[in-house]
């Protein structure tokens, strides 16, 4: 394979790529990839004192971003969502469901 | 030589076509360029505003409620948006610098709103209040309310989307009221009272009620049969004067119906309410998939459904500027092409200056 032949597939997928940016932001391809990828289950549950509550997903999403942080759990790559970090109510999502919330567009933060 | 002209041509084709690509790309990304509102005729001495001075999309405009980005605030400014929604800060005083922030050198103020259910108390890093389920007694839900109410105004809080009046709470447990649902409805309003008392707009949630007793958490579209003791605490809120009610997105039957639609995109069930109720209506947040799986994903639709039906406030949190601005030309065309009336939409505009406290000149 010549070099000019070498230099057209490079350029081929920059347009591709390009092209794909126009109908859709990268960032939100890439998004919708990691998330499909993902085959675990997206999980949000909300923590009432001792009860445990499982929230649909798009509910948990605008919850969670009404919440001051998430913090990442050590344990099973969760993440603690809270109002405040003595908090005795708060959301426990999985990182599934963080990627979620992310690539629909919820401005949810992360410490 | 006539096979390697080819791939030189092929070169010089692909990098004509990036070049066009990039420009496209970039006039893609490039941010809103929305002139300042500098049309809008403000009289001071008489606190009003002439509503024929402004623009379409600005009225439109005004009639939204999104989630307050910091760093959107001046493209929100221009745009003439109604209101900005807050989450929880670690203090007083960062609540109070973002809201003064947000406000200043706006030409009318923006509604700043939060949910202050107790469930999920924004402000819980710096002060406790108990949730709407612990409250006991109608005295108790009237001095918090109150006291809500007061730091609400202290931090510049003019609107609270709470109390949630639906008779029960499955999901979450703690954001509603417990007991009859006279109790319900007197605990309801003695909230509303007190909030009020301190210049802060109540808004009854979620009507026509049972908007959280759905059991299965990964059902969107969600059915009820709403019967009279659902509505009792509405109409108790409405013969108390709350300044707002906010619609689901439950498609319902019974007492109220929707027409096979969720109850905030149905224009029966929304001027059913407008009949009896002469303050705010609100919807909830239009990005849950109660609404959109209905709509299946055809979002400009959805919009245009939003607004013929009579809401006077569309609650959009989503984080794209670009999407709110859209969704304004999306109704500026239904206006232009007699899908919605412009009258409508000037009611919407009036009730909502009407509520910040500003005069209506016609």
């Amino acid at each position: 394979m010549n070099a000019t032949k070498i230099i057209n597939i490079v350029l081929l997928g920059t347009s591709i790529v390009l092209i794909l940016n126009l109908i859709q932001p990268i960032s939100t391809i890439t998004g919708n990839m990691i998330y499909t990828l993902d085959s675990s289950q997206a999980q949000c549950y909300f923590y009432n004192l001792n009860e445990t509550n499982e929230i649909q997903l798009d509910r948990c999403c605008y919850e969670i971003q009404k919440q001051l942080t998430c913090q990442s759990m050590d344990e099973n790559n969760e993440l603690k969502c809270y109002t405040s970090k003595s908090s005795e109510r708060y959301y426990l999502i999985n990182q599934k469901a963080f990627n979620y919330c992310k690539k629909e567009g919820y401005d949810v933060k992360i410490k | 030589m006539l096979k390697l002209n080819k791939d030189i041509y092929l070169t010089f084709l692909l990098i004509v076509i990036i070049i066009g690509l990039l420009f496209l790309n970039i006039a893609k990304s490039k941010p809103l360029d929305i002139e300042e509102p500098k049309n809008i005729i403000f009289d001071k001495s008489r606190n009003a505003i002439y509503l024929n001075s402004l623009t379409l999309k600005q009225k439109i405009a005004q009639m939204i409620i999104t989630y307050g980005k910091e760093e959107d605030k001046d493209i929100l400014q221009k745009m003439f948006i109604g209101g900005i929604f807050l989450g929880a800060k670690p203090t007083k005083e960062d609540f109070i610098e973002t809201i003064n922030y947000f406000q200043n050198g706006t030409i009318v103020p923006f509604f700043v709103a939060t949910d202050m259910e107790g469930c999920g108390n924004p402000f819980e890093n710096f002060q406790d209040f108990p949730t709407l389920r612990e409250i006991e007694t109608k005295e108790e839900a009237y001095q918090v309310g109150y006291e809500e109410g007061k730091l609400l105004n202290e931090l510049g809080f003019n609107i609270n989307f709470a109390p949630v009046v639906d008779l029960t709470d499955t999901i979450w447990n703690c954001r509603n009221f417990v007991g009859t649902p006279k109790e319900i409805s007197e605990k309801a309003i003695n909230y509303v009272n007190g909030l009020q008392e301190n210049g802060v707009i109540a808004t009854s949630k979620h009507y026509p009620g049972k908007a959280l007793s759905i059991k299965d958490p990964h059902r969107f579209i969600t059915y009820a049969t709403i019967d009279r003791n659902d509505i009792l605490p509405f109409e108790t809120a409405i013969e108390n004067n709350v300044s707002a009610i906010m619609i689901s997105w439950v498609i319902v039957n019974g007492s109220v119906e929707s027409q096979g639609k969720p109850s905030g995109v149905s224009e029966k069930l929304v001027s059913g309410l407008r009949n009896k109720f002469t303050g705010l209506i609100i919807t909830d947040e239009i990005n849950m998939l109660g609404l959109k799986s209905y709509y299946h994903n055809n979002i400009d639709a959805m919009y245009v459904s939003l607004f013929k039906a009579d809401n006077d406030l569309i609650l959009n949190f989503n984080s794209d500027p670009k999407e709110l601005y859209h969704m304004i030309s999306v109704i500026e065309n239904a206006v232009k092409n007699g899908e919605i009336s412009e009258e409508r939409i000037d009611l919407s505009v009036i009730r909502i200056l009407n509520a910040k406290g500003i005069n209506v000149i016609k």
